[in-house]
């Protein structure tokens, strides 16, 4: 199966904490993948390497065979942790910018999620609440036809309500040529999207599998799983 | 994608900067008619024998709105500057770099966007200013009527005397060229030395990260002071500037276009220099917090 994302022995390290430890990974096309582990295990890390935020210590990342770089950009649509939307954009400059940069952003679908979610369209960013902004930053993200999907915490901010609203138009939405990589700590929320998912634990991969496998082999859901590998 | 960095990069900076020169301008012609009015009235109470007091009050405010037009026009051209640069330190070091540095679009770009809207707003406050000071200088300086003719003739023999007696020992067309060039250069790589200095400001400290930026800028500013220094001294030295006589206009003319492409290869030295560690910076070395 050709693979979206590739690492090889990608490390990087804060000064003197290694947040990613010689992390060597595969992920196929076309799949919804976990990325879990405890808070300071490396996830945000991971992500932001393979979005371009942060160069690795040591190590190469592939997206679709390519270096990160301008050419994989347009491949990702990545959504970070933290509002990153101006405070003075309004809802429709936040649509223009993605439309004027995105070849693959659907304005079509953009409006429809916005429509379903209750965002004023009219409203500047610093008017709307963390959690209207959050939606906005995830309807941006989820309007692009992209191949990598980088989510960060996607659904953390939200009412459960719009939580499943979100989780169902991750999973109606996305291409399935697409591969979309969420990093959450709502395991329970997200288990049932899942097709794979990896632990990581102190910058380490310590577990890659199938959720259908754990359910199984191990009669287990993911999240009893977690709670079992992670416990403290 | 170029032109649509400039199209957003413009957007987010006019919606401050617009506001502001038009403040300024609006400002300067309140002064301006502030002035006209209190010396009018100034000439009118010494006509009529108005007291000492009343005189010196009206004097007093003529001054206090020359100041205040003074004050208002210099902190608009530092205020445009600081703009620039934190539109700079948002787009590419705050929460807003997520948004920038995940665009399908080069590093070179970036950077372009970023450097010719500061250029262009920077020149843009500059004809404000000039503007402002036109008005204030012809409305704002007389009592006899509503134009200060006497102000006015010194613009017109400016262009109609002065310039063509320069012409004689300069060739103009070409300095003016060389000069608005040069002038280009000099705005260029001053406003790199200062993202240069953000940049690296932000790589080296997770807190106080305005002060880091400002103690960099101050040390390459010592850096670049000396290499300008060494830099026009060699030039000066290989050229032999002591043993040019400046008796003769072919002599002055060769003198000052050598003075002036020299500094024009000083300014793009820097520039290109300081774009390039900002690039290789951005594109080697990211670390966004």
């Amino acid at each position: 199966m050709q693979s979206i994302l590739e690492t090889r022995a990608l490390s990087k390290r804060y000064s003197s904490t290694l947040a990613l430890n010689n992390v060597d990974l595969s992920l196929p096309k076309g799949k919804i993948i976990g990325l879990l582990g405890p808070n300071g295990s490396g996830k945000t890390t991971l992500l932001k390497i393979v979005a371009g935020l942060l160069t690795p210590t040591t190590g190469t990342v592939l997206v679709d065979n390519q270096p990160v770089g301008e050419g994989t950009k347009s491949l990702i649509s990545y959504l970070p942790e933290r509002t990153y939307l101006p405070d003075w954009m309004t809802v429709e400059d936040c649509l223009d910018y993605f439309a004027d940069f995105y070849k693959d952003f659907d304005m079509a679908r953009a409006r429809e999620m916005l429509s379903r979610l209750n965002v004023p369209a009219g409203k500047r960013m610093k008017q709307l609440s963390k959690g209207t902004r959050e939606k906005m930053q995830l309807v941006l993200v989820m309007s692009r036809r992209a191949k990598l999907y980088l989510l960060d915490e996607p659904i953390g901010g939200v009412d459960p309500a719009t939580r499943d609203y979100i989780l169902d138009t991750i999973i109606g939405n996305y291409d399935n040529e697409a591969t979309i990589l969420i990093s959450t700590h709502l395991i329970a929320d997200v288990e049932k999207v899942l097709d794979e998912f990896l632990f990581l634990k102190e910058g380490v991969i310590t577990m890659h599998d199938t959720t259908d496998n754990v359910r199984e082999t191990q009669g287990k859901s993911l999240d009893e799983l977690f709670r079992e590998v992670f416990r403290c | 994608m170029l032109k649509k960095l400039l199209k957003h990069d413009f957007r987010a900076l006019s919606r401050t900067l617009v506001p502001m020169q038009i403040g300024v301008l609006g400002g300067g012609l309140v002064a301006t008619l502030l002035t006209a009015i209190t010396i009018r009235l100034g000439e009118n109470t010494a006509n009529t024998g108005g007291s000492a007091l009343m005189r010196t009050l009206i004097m007093g405010v003529s001054a206090t709105a020359s100041v205040l037009i003074g004050i208002a026009i210099m902190a608009s051209a530092l205020v445009t500057l600081l703009l620039i640069c934190y539109h700079f330190y948002r787009s590419f070091l705050g929460d807003e770099g997520y948004l920038t540095f995940t665009l399908p679009v080069s590093t070179s770009k970036l950077i372009w966007s970023k450097l010719l809207t500061g250029m262009a707003w920077t020149v843009i406050n500059a004809l404000v200013v000039a503007v402002t000071l036109i008005i204030f200088s012809v409305f704002g300086t007389t009592s006899n009527s509503i134009v200060n003719m006497e102000v006015l003739q010194a613009y017109r023999t400016f262009f109609t005397e002065i310039l063509p007696q320069a012409s004689q020992y300069v060739n103009v067309p070409i300095m003016s060229v060389e000069i608005v060039v040069i002038g280009v250069l000099a705005l260029a790589s001053q406003l790199l030395e200062i993202y240069f200095a953000i940049v690296v400001g932000g790589q080296i400290a997770k807190k106080h990260r305005v002060l880091a930026a400002i103690g960099m800028y101050l040390l390459i500013n010592m850096g670049v002071g000396m290499i300008s220094t060494a830099f026009m001294s060699a030039v000066a030295f290989g050229e032999g500037v002591s043993s040019i006589a400046l008796e003769t206009v072919p002599e002055v003319t060769r003198f000052m276009t050598s003075t002036f492409g020299w500094y024009g290869v000083l300014f793009a030295g820097l520039a290109v220099g300081f774009f390039f560690l900002i690039r290789s910076i951005f594109k080697k070395n990211l670390n966004l917090q």
